[in-house]
Parts: C-alpha cells; sequence; structure tokens
C-alpha cells in the first residue's frame, strides 16, 4: 500500500531509516538491504511508500534502479509544523471574543 | 557506532526527518466548559472562531472545514470522540500543493481537552498531532504525550533548535515534547510562545 502521508509513511522506524540513509547518498536497492536485517521486498515496499509520499526519487539506468532523498521532500511537514504553530494561537484568541458574544 | 552512523546522525535532512510532528497550545478562558464546548461544536460559533463547516459532534460524523481563502485546500474531518463537555477529538486531513505543483498529504488529528478551573471558568488544551492511531482513545491524551516525549524522535520541531541542547536535557522530562504554550486571557501580542524545557 502506497502511505500517500507524509506523516505515516515517516512514522515506521525501519522506513525513517531507509530514509535517512538516503539522504546521505544514492544507493541501490541492494546497497540499502545491507544495512537492514530485513528482506528485499520488504526493503522495495518501504522504497515504494517513501516515494508515494514524495520523500524518495527513483533513477532507472537499464536494469538497475537506484534510489536517493528528494529534496525538499520534507518541507511539507517544516510548513505544517510553521503554520500551525502560527495558527492555533491566533484562532484560540479568537474564540476568546466568540464566547464573550455568546448568550448565555 | 560506526562511521556510517555518525554521519548518518549528522545528516541534516536525517534530522529533520525526527521533527515532532505536534503542536500543543492551551488556553484559559472565563467561561464554563459547557459554553466552550458549545463553541467547539455549534457550526456558526466554530464558523466564527475556526472556519466555515459542516460540523457535528458525534462519533463517527465526518465534516469539511472550508478555506477562507482561494487556492486554499478543504480539510476533511471525522469526529473521533465526542464526550461533552470535555473532549473532543477529530482528524484533519490536508492536501498541501507543493511549488513544482506535486501535491502531498497530511495526515493529523486535533484534541481538545476542556476542564474545568476553580474559579469555575474553562482550562482548554489543544493538541494537534501529525501521529494517528495511538491517540485514538479518548482518555490517552497524556498517554500519547508521553508516547511521543519517550520516542526515539528527538525533541526537534522547526529548524532552528540546536540538536546538541536537545541531547543535552536528562533522559526523564516531564510530557511535553513538543511545546507552543499560549496561556490566559493576555492579547495575542503579549503572549509569549516558548518551548517547554
Amino acid at each position: 500500500m502506497i502511505e500517500a502521508d507524509i506523516f505515516r509513511a515517516l512514522a515506521d522506524p525501519t522506513r525513517r531509516a531507509v530514509y535517512e540513509r538516503l539522504a546521505l547518498r544514492e544507493m541501490s536497492v541492494g546497497e540499502l538491504k545491507a544495512g537492514f536485517a530485513v528482506s528485499q521486498p520488504a526493503i522495495s515496499q518501504h522504497l515504494a511508500a517513501l516515494r508515494g509520499a514524495g520523500l524518495v526519487r527513483e533513477r532507472r539506468e537499464g536494469r538497475h534502479a537506484y534510489y536517493r532523498a528528494e529534496a525538499g521532500g520534507l518541507d511539507p511537514l517544516v510548513d505544517w509544523v510553521d503554520r500551525y504553530r502560527a495558527f492555533w494561537p491566533e484562532r484560540l484568541e479568537r474564540l476568546k471574543d466568540v464566547l464573550k458574544g455568546m448568550d448565555q | 557506532m560506526s562511521d556510517d552512523a555518525v554521519s548518518r546522525t549528522r545528516s541534516s535532512a536525517a534530522r529533520r526527518s525526527r521533527m515532532t510532528r505536534s503542536v500543543v497550545v492551551e488556553c484559559d478562558y472565563d467561561e464554563p466548559p459547557e459554553k466552550v464546548w458549545r463553541a467547539l461544536t455549534d457550526p456558526k460559533l466554530v464558523a466564527a472562531w475556526l472556519l466555515p463547516n459542516d460540523l457535528h459532534p458525534q462519533q463517527g460524523a465526518r465534516f469539511r472545514l472550508k478555506p477562507e481563502r482561494e487556492g486554499e485546500s478543504t480539510i476533511a474531518c471525522e469526529v473521533l470522540a465526542a464526550e461533552p463537555p470535555s473532549l473532543l477529538r477529530y482528524s484533519w486531513r490536508e492536501t498541501v500543493t507543493e511549488h513544482d505543483g506535486a501535491e502531498r498529504r497530511l495526515d493529523s488529528v486535533v484534541t481538545f481537552v476542556l476542564s474545568e478551573t476553580e474559579a469555575g471558568g474553562t482550562h482548554l488544551r489543544l493538541v494537534h498531532s501529525g501521529k494517528e492511531g495511538e491517540a485514538r482513545d479518548p482518555r490517552s491524551v497524556e498517554m500519547h504525550a508521553q508516547a511521543e516525549a519517550s520516542s526515539l524522535w528527538p525533541q526537534v520541531i522547526g529548524r532552528n533548535l540546536p540538536r546538541r541542547r536537545l541531547q543535552q536535557r536528562p533522559a526523564k522530562r516531564r510530557p511535553t515534547p513538543i511545546m507552543m504554550v499560549a496561556r490566559g486571557a493576555r492579547p495575542a501580542a503579549q503572549r509569549t510562545a516558548r518551548w517547554a524545557a
């Protein structure tokens, strides 16, 4: 299943580790697998999930495929936190005014 | 620790992938919880402080929050818990469009916990978290916060907090991972957002 949601794509520890290795440099599935005690199909599944969330990019070269972290892939997460850090205090302040204006 | 592992922990992308993904805001109101509950669940009142909506405060009810500005996406929600006048939780799904036109989905959960203050007012704690699942149990807000605090994810939020400082913190901390705390009846300009120490 493709994890389109970025939060969930990074919630799995193995998947997060895969992502972090690919942030260092481009790797084939075989190279990636060397660092983990999981099967190649499992790695491939993690890669598919990360690609689905826009976090990893695939490059094909003949029969081989190479993967690396997508530049700026985490920007939506950073933006999300920034946005709601500003959003909620402002809204809860507005709620205060709404409460004052309510009858009973 | 292998060289590879050392350089891995130094990688900026790696650090950012471990960001805690929650925002917590606390606020006190003069009005009692029953009244605050009404303002959190009556669609007309919710529209006045949050966003236009068709909210129905019943578990399982789906509703939408409509954007105020053109170009922003509608937020799709589902009520996960509604226990008047103390707990309201709904899912919050949005799609953001990146500069390159690609669409990314962000699923999160918003939880409002209301408790009566000694003065008869309401203390409201809002948790907006990017982690669904463990927080589904209506009683587990604190557990949820604790799980966040004790997880492997360093308590880094945003881009500017140096990691070294975080690592020097004692391992046992109170369960306030993430914190953007805005308290009390001070006007917004004077309110100070702070990181929980």
